[in-house]
């Protein structure tokens, strides 16, 4: 039996002349997504696109886990492709979906018939293919509104597809079909699951870490590497780069008041993201801030950060409860256990007892011009390390 | 156990193999007395006598801190049990004393004893407990006959064989012990010479732990910097955005100290040279990490 996987793109359908575009950049995700799989052929028919393996021995149940976190997919599904013989088509159902009717009490027969020249239309096919099943079946009962499982027969131009219950896709769009962007990454909850949500929206990711050796260490990095290569099962390979940040977060200190630290350490990170940005052809930061959530996150906190940037910066989190990231964190990145190792990072260093919640613009600008920073920022972004998170 | 009551006295200070196990015990109905530490670590013995009572049924002292080195008044237990006509059996994580101190379960007055290999030099994965002749222990896990029933499962020969060598190689206890001591003065004497330096550990620890505070340098970055010069120290435990080490908590020590503690272990290999360097890079990582307000 020649196994394929049947991919509904969901909202890329909707998407007018650009629709092709789209869907090109999603079959080119899926093909360097699963090539690690085995090797695919891609077709389009009506808005689905079949992966066919060329290898009768790919692994189908890993493909399956990989295309279940790549975005700008609905919905998919495991089918068996078959000649259009109605015959054959029926001895197939029982024999693919045996098992699964076995395990079930009621079932329900769907049929989609895009060939218009077969012989059966859908309500025929779902009614002779559903008495075939239940003569064979004896232990089954047919219910259309709650069934146990759907046999799904799909008649289309080239062949007949046999597939069970479709699966839920990841949603969003493909990757890089809205550009790219870069992450500010520190190793906590957030920075993952702002990364994630963005890419989900079709942002490819760059990243940039701020490292501040020896007040953070080795495993505060490898930590950040872990994370961002869960991030990349979904959003696909991330360029990370880390940033020596000690002379900066040390100069800060030195020199600015403490309770504005945390703030003028933002904006310095902020500008050499930029850089990194420019060079990268990255056209937004995305950050893991909410709102109130630290005092750096305060509104007038955000918007002395904000005053630095050129470019926008992404802030998929702003209005969320740290439960509903946690959430996200557990369910979906599986970065909620990374996260909580608890490595002093670029963040917790220096942090102030009494950081000011309100502070105004023009009283961080003036602060932060007591040291020449401009130099060591354009130092920190040329230095910048690369490492390639796969 | 529980046909005699259903008491257990510990330490604050345990290793969480034991702590955590206690932890354990205590939802399942037992009471944990868990005996409060010095500024240095220590246990006083009256505290013991006190705690011990007819119906405890369980002492599990450590013979020495794996943080601070404090060595804990194991023998008193023993007494405690006999004062209190307490039918307990004693537990004694030996683990830190073991080939550094004499560690004779019976002079201890202990029925039970635990080590392990790799505190030896031995390989990872390997350990011992000792149980006393007048003792018998339920398995707590099922299936095959091996160590006496009581912990079935395939032995992992080449751990035990390698903790076997480990163990008799070991030298004169006696002697290394001394001269370990006064590495520990010596050392104490560099870190008075540099300054700024707290010593936690008190003055008749195992010289072999020394827990110390760098004053105004928290544990992580001094960690990371003494590590990239090749110097392998503890802060005591996984510390760091202000969770602290609970045996230093349990010290109750003033923050500038609780929040910068730094363990440094001694083997039978570490020579003066290796504390004069540890020294010199104390001194350097001193001048080259800001402070902590």
């Amino acid at each position: 039996m020649k196994e394929v996987l049947l991919i509904k793109n969901g909202e890329l359908a909707l998407k007018g002349l650009n629709r092709r575009t789209f869907e090109d950049m999603l079959i080119k995700n899926m093909k360097h997504r699963l090539s690690k799989t085995g090797r695919f052929t891609f077709n389009v028919q009506q808005s689905t696109i079949i992966a066919a393996t060329e290898n009768e021995d790919t692994d189908l149940d890993a493909a399956v886990e990989t295309v279940k976190k790549i975005f700008g997919i609905a919905a998919f599904s495991r089918a068996v492709a078959c000649e259009k013989d109605f015959e054959k088509i029926l001895a197939v159902t029982a024999e693919y979906l045996g098992e699964e009717l076995e395990c079930a009490s009621t079932f329900k027969v769907e049929a989609k018939r895009s060939d218009k020249k077969f012989p059966l239309t859908s309500p025929e096919i779902c009614n002779q293919a559903g008495g075939y099943l239940l003569d064979k079946f004896p232990h089954l009962t047919v219910d259309v509104h709650n069934p146990d499982t759907v046999v799904n027969i799909e008649i289309r131009d080239t062949e007949a597809f046999i597939h069970g219950r479709q699966i839920k896709g990841a949603g969003g769009m493909p990757t890089g079909s809205a550009g790219k962007a870069l992450l500010l990454i520190s190793g906590g909850i957030d920075s993952p699951v702002a990364g994630y949500m963005m890419a989900k929206r079709g942002l490819s990711l760059t990243a940039v870490h701020f490292a501040s050796p020896p007040y953070t260490g080795e495993m505060a990095e490898q930590k950040v590497h872990k994370l961002l290569s869960k991030v990349a099962a979904f959003s696909g390979r991330i360029g990370l780069r880390v940033v020596h940040f000690t002379e900066i977060q040390e100069s800060i200190k030195d020199n600015c008041p403490e309770d504005i630290f945390t703030v003028i350490m933002r904006r310095m990170m902020m500008r050499v993201a930029q850089i990194i940005a420019a060079r990268e052809n990255a056209g937004a930061l995305i950050t893991g801030e909410s709102v109130g959530q630290v005092a750096s996150q305060t509104m007038p906190a955000i918007a002395c950060t904000d005053k630095v940037c050129e470019i926008p910066v992404f802030r998929p989190l702003i209005g969320m409860d740290k439960d509903e990231v946690i959430d996200i964190s557990r369910n979906k990145t599986d970065t909620f256990d990374l996260s909580i190792l608890p490595y002093e990072d670029c963040c917790t260093v220096f942090t102030p007892r009494h950081p000011r919640t309100r502070p105004t613009l023009d009283y961080v600008e003036k602060a932060e011009e007591a040291f020449d920073w401009r130099p060591m920022v354009e130092e920190a972004a040329k230095t910048a390390r690369l490492v390639v998170i796969d | 156990m529980r046909r005699f009551g259903s008491r257990i006295v510990s330490t604050a200070i345990e290793h969480p193999s034991v702590y955590d196990t206690l932890g354990a015990l205590q939802k399942e109905g037992f009471e944990i007395i868990r005996l409060p530490v010095d500024g240095y670590g220590r246990v006083s013995e009256e505290a013991l006598y006190e705690a011990v009572t007819p119906d405890t049924v369980l002492i599990s002292m450590m013979y020495v801190n794996n943080e601070v080195g404090t060595v804990l008044p194991v023998r008193a237990a023993r007494r405690a049990a006999a004062r209190a006509k307490s039918p307990a059996l004693i537990h004694c994580d030996a683990v830190q004393a073991y080939g550094k101190l004499e560690v004779r379960p019976k002079s201890l007055g202990v029925n039970l004893m635990t080590v392990s290999s790799h505190k030896i030099h031995g390989p990872k994965g390997a350990g011992a407990l000792y149980v006393g002749r007048d003792v018998s222990i339920l398995p707590s896990v099922f299936g095959g006959g091996q160590e006496q029933k009581l912990r079935p499962g395939t032995q992992p020969m080449p751990a035990i064989a390698g903790f076997g060598a480990a163990a008799a190689a070991l030298t004169d206890i006696k002697g290394e012990l001394l001269r370990i001591t006064e590495l520990r003065d010596y050392m104490i004497e560099r870190f008075r010479e540099e300054g700024g330096i707290a010593v936690n550990s008190p003055g008749d620890a195992l010289p072999y732990i020394t827990n110390i505070s760098v004053l105004g340098i928290k544990s992580e970055p001094m960690l990371n910097f003494l590590s990239s010069k090749g110097i392998c120290v503890s802060s005591g435990s996984a510390c760091s955005k202000g969770k602290k080490s609970r045996v230093i908590s349990e010290m109750g020590l003033p923050r500038e100290r609780a929040e910068t503690p730094l363990r440094i272990s001694f083997s039978r290999f570490t020579s003066k040279e290796e504390i004069d360097y540890l020294t010199e890079m104390i001194s350097l990582g001193k001048k080259e990490i800001r402070n902590i307000k």
